[in-house]
């Protein structure tokens, strides 16, 4: 069956938000935008370094700043427990 | 983790506190710049602006709305350090800016996993992008529960369940560091082409 050159765009929708969208071209060919991808693989600038060490890029920045927080939030988990007052103050 | 604090001391257990939040407001502020480098350039733009208001975008709504989160979470910690509080200062600028930023993180991990999902429900365990919303939704719950159940009377300066706001902390950090884990395979994972052809059809 042959594709329909003005086929409309398919769209993904949340809401207002448009999170992805499908293209047929005229050869045929599906092209996909989606949102979360285009943020995280921006078209034509492939991923640098190693999965584990890539201080060049600002993706493995992110991971390594949240996972350091998240690390610190383990280590302690309430702050204000020891500080206060009464008897949540206590030790 | 049980100990530390009496280990550290208290003093020393909410600058550990207050410098995650600090590693935070520079992840989720290098988030927002992600999402506004995704975005369209303003015509004739040479270079993108610092803030730039695109409400139309589910990922900018998703990173700003983190970023200030992480600012409330930064008043909360930092304040949090001060040792003698009244109990209307603690509950006034400790628990209400916790509350603010535990609502901030709940929304923004809600619309990233309608980002990368395109609904209310999905199931791709195959997927790293999945992966990471649904531990990030799941850490905002838990990050929630512990805002809700770390209530401080500003008349009394006691905690509402105290042990049930660590448990939820420690949950949600246990949801969201395996999340910002999984962000370096989703970072270099091999992208499938954004044109893909289909199948041929039989005639």
């Amino acid at each position: 069956m042959p594709v329909q050159q003005d086929q409309e765009d398919q769209q993904g929708r949340v809401g207002p938000f448009v999170t992805y969208i499908e293209r047929v071209r005229p050869d045929g060919a599906v092209a996909r935008w989606d949102s979360r991808r285009h943020r995280k693989h921006p078209p034509g600038t492939p991923a640098t370094g190693s999965t584990w060490w890539a201080p060049r890029a600002r993706g493995w920045w992110i991971a390594v700043l949240f996972a350091g927080g998240r690390c610190c939030s383990l280590l302690a988990p309430c702050p204000v427990t020891p500080a206060l007052p009464g008897p949540a103050g206590t030790p | 983790m049980p100990g530390y604090a009496s280990a550290a001391g208290a003093r020393w257990d909410a600058v550990t506190f207050f410098t995650g939040s600090l590693f935070f407001t520079a992840a989720g502020f290098l988030t927002y710049r992600e999402a506004v480098d995704a975005g369209p350039r303003a015509p004739g733009a040479r270079r993108r602006r610092f803030f730039v208001f695109q409400p139309h975008r589910i990922d900018w709504w998703a990173t700003a709305v983190q970023l200030a989160g992480t600012v409330f979470f930064n008043v909360s910690t930092g304040v949090a350090m001060v040792s003698d509080l009244s109990a209307n200062a603690a509950h006034q600028h400790v628990w209400r800016p916790d509350a603010f930023g535990s609502v901030a993180f709940l929304v923004a991990s809600a619309l990233a996993w309608f980002e990368a999902c395109h609904g209310w429900a999905a199931w791709r365990p195959r997927s790293w992008s999945w992966w990471i919303t649904l531990l990030n939704l799941t850490g905002s719950v838990a990050f929630g529960v512990s805002a809700v159940a770390g209530y401080i009377s500003p008349s009394t300066g006691q905690l509402h369940n105290a042990e049930l706001s660590n448990l939820g902390t420690f949950t949600g950090a246990l949801c969201f560091l395996a999340g910002a884990l999984l962000l370096m395979p989703e970072r270099t994972e091999d992208t499938t082409p954004a044109v893909t052809t289909p199948a041929p059809s039989r005639t």
